[in-house]
């Protein structure tokens, strides 16, 4: 069923196969038409003309991981603002003070975190 | 008939996170699941909750996933020997799972929108459409379902917090430096004479 | 249908290439110009055919596959990242109703592509196997999720002033005061957030030359490396058009009299979208670099809970003065 929904979302869906298309011809035809000559040292990983003597899958800072949980945290927080902000007008003071609830709840999970330092960097 | 492939992909691709020997192929393929998920919400025209699982799942926690098995730093897992150990409880788990979902799909999840009674007759469809999806769930979570919406943020306060206790390591402590106390530095405060 | 569909797709594609060639020079040029240099000015007239020139000279080179990556992976990433930087645009409205898809969730939809433009950068950094270029990824990745959370909370400011998720209705909402007026702080951290999430200059760190080499994309040559080039710069042309609709009111005239009413629509947008790309360069040619913890804490301490305070007063004063839109 063809509908107005559909019909919106038409150019999207178009646009993704165009651009995917367009990435793969790019990358194929220069591969195809330069001329590849490839040897062992030009293919080994670049290390500022050291040999690479380890893998580089290194472990790392445990930061990093708590940057990436607490933005799962605050970009849920901001996706729970979308609707909140388009039907503001429908909701009345009750929808506010709820929302200023869940920032508050928020807020002190924010304010332990700044602290207790862990968006500290050193 | 697209929502069937959908689904096969989906189904195909699950397996392949479970199965796959390297753990990062596995997040990929994690990924992959989340993105035809989000295709099949659009289908059923939920466009809000499908851009939802784009930008919460797959930009979000799949990165999370993909930091944490990059860090552990796992090359090939063998996997033969705990398949055996986590099967019943994960199977377990699952039943649980499935039996909620059955349950709760008793349940009318749209109190605006009743499927059976005198309504029938009324066209609804128009009703719908007026509305976008993201008004409809703004005007209910906020108010009617405003509770939930609540222990959602505490739930969230409460992984947060979980997150850095867990992680933080108190012992490191490196030098840091102070911008202010080193233009504050002069010479009547900083040259004296040690007896 | 499906091949004017494609045609207007491809129209749009070329624009934005074009562009992002133009870019290119336009960089070289400022810069030059900054730093008393003439910049290229051999091939064309005054280096105007520069661009494609170089783009010829880096699809005739040879494609490097390190021994030790993960090709498919490898060969995934750029095109992935280029290919994200390109259907972005679908939904940018460049005149009044002169847009491919006029989604009701475009702003949405543009968050959701740029959340998944971090998997191009992590893709190319690990499967390349190299130290460089997982460090180049790693940093380039978490610096890219702290400015999005202020990015989220500044849109949704615009959002509530709004009332759609429409861009072309956010752009009709400005009729009266450009968002940048009332939200001239909200404008300049989200120009500031748009510099850190496409890894631009201060916020270099991703691509520090004199630390990583050059980031992620170390191990890519020739066309590997061109689509990231692209798709980076395709990425900065996005978010200058995203800002200038959002805070700039995007194809609105300056002032909606005379002699200000005779260019078309489509041609201011298109000035804003290039005062930001000199905005851009600029930037990059007069900043130093910024260290790494003064980024983060700069992004968590400073950006996110000034937008989140910001959201609130905005909807404290729309909700109290019943300036809410419908």
């Amino acid at each position: 069923m063809p509908s107005l929904f559909y019909e919106e979302y038409f150019p999207v869906w178009i646009a993704l196969f165009v651009s995917i298309f367009l990435s793969i011809i790019i990358f194929t035809l220069s591969y195809i038409l330069a001329i590849q000559n490839p040897d062992t040292e030009k293919l080994s990983s670049y290390e500022c003309g050291f040999d690479p003597y380890e893998d580089a899958r290194n472990t790392f800072d445990i930061r990093f991981y708590l940057v990436a949980i607490l933005f799962i945290i605050f970009d849920l927080e901001a996706v729970f603002f979308f609707p909140w902000a388009i039907s503001l007008s429908h909701i009345t003071s009750w929808g506010f003070w709820t929302m200023i609830d869940f920032i508050i709840e928020l807020a002190l999970g924010f304010f332990y975190a700044w602290k207790i330092g862990a968006l500290e960097w050193e | 008939m697209l929502f069937l492939l959908l689904s096969i992909v989906l189904i195909i691709s699950a397996i392949l996170v479970i199965s796959a020997q390297n753990p990062v192929h596995s997040v990929f393929f994690l990924v992959l699941v989340f993105l035809t998920s989000a295709f099949s919400l659009f289908l059923l025209e939920i466009e809000f909750v499908s851009l939802l699982f784009v930008l919460v799942y797959v930009g979000a926690i799949a990165v999370l996933f993909l930091f944490v098995v990059m860090m552990l730093d796992i090359k090939v897992t063998k996997q033969e020997k705990d398949f055996m150990i986590y099967l019943p409880m994960g199977s377990f788990l699952g039943l649980i799972f499935f039996l909620e979902i059955f349950l709760t799909l008793q349940e009318n999840f749209v109190p605006f929108l009743p499927l059976s009674g005198r309504e029938l007759y009324i066209n609804w469809l128009n009703c719908i459409d007026s509305l976008t999806n993201i008004k409809v769930l703004g005007q209910l979570l906020y108010t009617y379902y405003f509770p939930f919406f609540l222990i959602a943020g505490i739930v969230l306060l409460v992984a947060m917090v979980g997150a850095i206790v867990l992680t933080l390591n108190f012992t490191q402590k490196a030098k840091h430096q102070f911008v202010f106390r080193q233009i504050l530095r002069e010479k009547k405060n900083s040259i004296y004479l040690i007896k | 249908m499906l091949v004017l569909t494609i045609l207007k797709i491809l129209s749009v594609v070329v624009i934005v290439l074009i562009g992002v060639a133009y870019f290119t020079l336009a960089e070289r040029k400022i810069m030059g110009t900054i730093q008393r240099r003439k910049g290229p000015n051999v091939v064309g007239f005054q280096g105007l055919l520069q661009p494609l020139a170089d783009g010829l000279k880096l699809f005739v080179k040879e494609s490097i596959l390190p021994s030790n990556a993960n090709k498919t992976l490898f060969i995934l990433a750029p095109m992935l990242t280029f290919g994200l930087s390109l259907i972005g645009w679908v939904v940018i409205p460049f005149g009044e109703s002169l847009v491919l898809a006029d989604i009701n969730v475009g702003i949405l939809y543009l968050l959701a592509v740029s959340a998944l433009g971090v998997y191009g950068i992590i893709l190319a950094g690990w499967s390349s196997n190299s130290k460089y270029a997982f460090l180049g990824a790693l940093r380039s990745a978490a610096q890219m999720v702290s400015y999005e959370v202020s990015i989220g909370f500044i849109l949704i400011t615009v959002v509530l002033c709004s009332g759609s998720f429409n861009l072309s209705s956010i752009v009709l909402a400005q009729e009266k005061v450009w968002f940048c007026v009332p939200h001239l702080p909200m404008f300049v951290l989200f120009f500031i957030s748009a510099l850190a999430e496409t890894n631009r200059h201060p916020f270099d760190l991703p691509e520090a030359e004199a630390e990583l080499v050059s980031g992620y994309n170390v191990e890519y040559s020739a066309m590997g490396f061109a689509l990231f080039f692209l798709g980076e710069y395709a990425n900065m042309l996005l978010m200058s058009a995203l800002t200038a609709i959002l805070f700039l009111g995007g194809w609105l005239p300056l002032l909606d009299i005379f002699p200000f009413t005779i260019i078309p629509n489509s041609v201011w947008f298109g000035l804003k979208i290039g005062g930001f790309v000199v905005l851009f360069i600029v930037m990059r040619a007069c900043l130093p670099r910024f260290r790494y913890d003064q980024l983060m804490s700069l992004g968590w301490k400073v950006f996110l809970p000034f937008s989140l305070g910001w959201l609130i007063l905005t909807a404290s004063v729309l909700m109290s003065f019943n300036w809410l839109p419908n």
